[in-house]
């Protein structure tokens, strides 16, 4: 059985168009994640699964059971807010205890249960601090741990780290994840980070204007996006508008490029580079035949770690190229080089695609 | 050196309002104040209070004015200003204003006038008695409450608090219950003590809608102001008096709701 399916949701507000058509079946103990701008749908999205927002048209089904008309307190589904929504009444040990104590359950029960979620969020000791002593990093466990307390099938997260710190919020990212595959609870989570959602998903779901554009794991988004959006919201991309000859050339000023991969036949189009994808060298006889070559201009070298991302102006473009930091071998602002790339890389598009 | 200055300003300002409770008060327990130091220490001015028929009632019928006004701007303007917290849009700040607004615009003698006519025409001819004054208090305190309650509720951020509290399977009543009550409560009492105050003071518009049955306490004092002074006095120290016990009434309430539920 699908653990959440949601079949042609609509939903505005007004006349916002907040959600159109959204289609999605989630399997139990997979992590979905809604990715997209901010005001794409994605809460509007996550707050009809939870019950807070009634559905225009279109049906919820959560684990087979249609919960369109079950009011929140009722459906089986544990929410986690942007705000982390705390108690400040409560101490964390109350906060967390908070559905065991609707639920009347036996004291002792509930104090154990306490434990082991703290347990399991990393907070033991902290049980009788209230929100308001509590750093951002530790209020967002104390907020995992209250909305697993219920023992939810599904479990709701909406920007859980948008406020936190960036270095907590790395951190706090891997947590999520193990915890989430530990428990093997369903997850649906919303973001608008792209790196969030890479990183921590089974699939994406990439929304835009509240459609859904591509549903994938995250190397299909990644590696194979469906339209200019996906590529440009998604990684980084270099945008070259050209174009297309028999669906094999792709003209881009004057020079002629071979791609395998072109949704277009012929006529105007827009090829997607993405950084990776780019090699670049300083003479010509170490480029491997068959490749498309350009020469440019280095115009800024980036140092970001793991990689090094280098700017170069190619006919008044700027184009990215990016290669782990080893193999980064002192290219200097002003120097003239090659870049060239394989004829199976670049994606190419219709060019009314906008990347907008 | 600037700190200093502040420090003179701040105990001028203290001053500035203890001075002017402090002096009926010193006044009502002296047997005589002539020169710059009161001299005599009696409590004959309360005795005389507290045996004469005329003002315990009216002590009495004050404390029950300004418990009713209170009760029934909780009653009616918490759910109101919650009603209006949930609203959105146009609507939500046009109830917004109006409810915080409208009732300070309009001094207490138009109130009163207006009251005094709404009561003496048929559907409503209560003119004179307790309840019309307790209806006129409630209205003059409304507009405090009202402040009070909603600027808790927008501080907690009402709407997610209940969200989270339904998700986790709270319906309303525990909601109100566990969640949102505790954490307005401070509003909720802050605009009570202000509501009751208002009504234990009220002198302006009780006047004009009060009755030979329901002279409250600051009717009373307003005619002792002419006759003795001394027993005026005593009449506004207990005024204080009642209003400090009030206060750390409420604030004994205050501690006990806001704590969270035993785990
Ligand atoms: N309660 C609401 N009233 C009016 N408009 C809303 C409401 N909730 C969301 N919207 C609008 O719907 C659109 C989608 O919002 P939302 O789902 O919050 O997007 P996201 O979470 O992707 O940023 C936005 O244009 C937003 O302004
Ligand atoms: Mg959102």
């Amino acid at each position: 059985m699908k653990a959440l399916v949601v079949k042609d949701l609509h939903k505005s507000f007004g006349n916002v168009r907040a959600v159109v058509g959204f289609t999605l079946e989630m399997e139990e103990g997979e992590f979905v994640t809604l990715l997209g701008p901010s005001g794409c749908g994605k809460t509007t999205v996550l707050r009809t699964v939870a019950g807070f927002e009634k559905a225009d048209k279109g049906e919820i089904y959560i684990f087979g059971k249609l919960s369109n008309d079950i009011p929140p307190e009722k459906r089986d589904v544990g929410m986690v807010f942007q705000n982390y929504a705390l108690f400040p009444n409560m101490t964390v040990a109350q906060n967390i205890a908070f559905s065991m104590m609707i639920r009347k359950e036996p004291q002792d029960k509930i104090k154990k249960r306490v434990g082991e979620l703290l347990e399991l969020v990393q907070l033991s000791g902290l049980e009788n601090r209230y929100p308001h002593q509590l750093s951002g990093g530790q209020m967002q466990r104390v907020a995992l741990a209250r909305a697993l307390a219920k023992n939810p099938k599904i479990l709701l997260l909406d920007e859980p780290l948008s406020a936190l710190d960036a270095k907590v919020r790395q951190q706090l990212r891997g947590e999520i994840r193990k915890l989430q595959m530990k428990l093997g609870i369903t997850t649906l989570f919303v973001t608008h980070d792209q790196e969030e959602a890479l990183t921590m998903s089974d699939r994406i779901v990439v929304m835009k204007d509240g459609v859904i554009q591509q549903i994938g794991s995250p190397r299909q988004i990644y590696d194979d996006p469906i339209n200019p959006f996906v590529a440009h919201f998604v990684g980084t991309s270099s945008f070259l508008e050209g174009e297309m000859l028999d669906g094999k050339i792709f003209i881009w000023k004057d020079e002629r490029f071979e791609v395998r991969k072109s949704k277009v036949k012929n006529g105007k189009a827009l090829m997607v580079l993405r950084p990776t994808h780019l090699k670049m060298v300083k003479d010509e006889e170490n480029v491997p035949d068959g490749s498309n070559v350009m020469k440019g201009r280095v115009s800024l070298v980036t140092f970001l770690g793991s990689v090094v991302r280098v700017h170069v102006m190619i006919k008044e473009e700027e184009i990215l190229v990016e290669m782990p930091s080893e193999d980064f071998w002192g290219f200097k602002e002003g120097d003239e080089v090659i870049v060239y790339f394989s004829p199976d890389f670049p994606l190419v598009f219709p060019k009314e695609q906008n990347i907008q | 050196m600037r700190e200093k200055i502040l420090k003179i300003i701040f105990w001028l300002a203290v001053l500035y309002v203890i001075v002017p409770i402090m002096m009926p008060i010193i006044y009502s327990f002296s047997e005589a104040w002539t020169g710059l130091i009161p001299k005599g220490f009696t409590l004959d001015w309360y005795k005389i209070i507290f045996s004469n028929p005329n003002y315990q009632p009216s002590l009495i019928l004050s404390l029950f004015v300004a418990s009713s006004a209170t009760l029934l701007n909780i009653v009616l303007t918490v759910p109101a200003a919650y009603a209006v917290n949930r609203l959105r849009g146009k609507l939500a700040i046009f109830l917004e204003d109006t409810f915080k607004i409208l009732p300070l615009i309009f001094p207490p003698l138009i109130v009163g006038l207006g009251l005094l006519q709404a009561f003496t025409s048929p559907p409503l001819a209560i003119s004179g008695t307790t309840t019309a004054v307790i209806i006129a208090h409630a209205l003059l305190g409304l507009p405090f409450m009202f402040r009070n309650v909603y600027a808790s509720l927008k501080t907690i951020d009402e709407r997610t608090l209940s969200e989270a509290a339904s998700s986790l399977g709270a319906n309303l009543w525990q909601r109100m219950r566990y969640v949102i009550i505790p954490n307005i409560i401070p509003g909720i009492l802050s605009g009570s003590l202000l509501v009751f105050a208002i009504s234990f003071g009220e002198f302006e518009v009780t006047s004009m809608v009060a009755g030979f049955g329901s002279q409250t306490l600051p009717l009373i004092l307003f005619q002792e102001m002419r006759n003795n002074f001394r027993i005026a006095s005593a009449i506004t120290a207990i005024l204080v008096y009642v209003s400090l016990t009030a206060f750390m009434i409420i604030v004994y309430i205050g501690s006990k709701v806001q704590k969270g539920y035993k785990v």
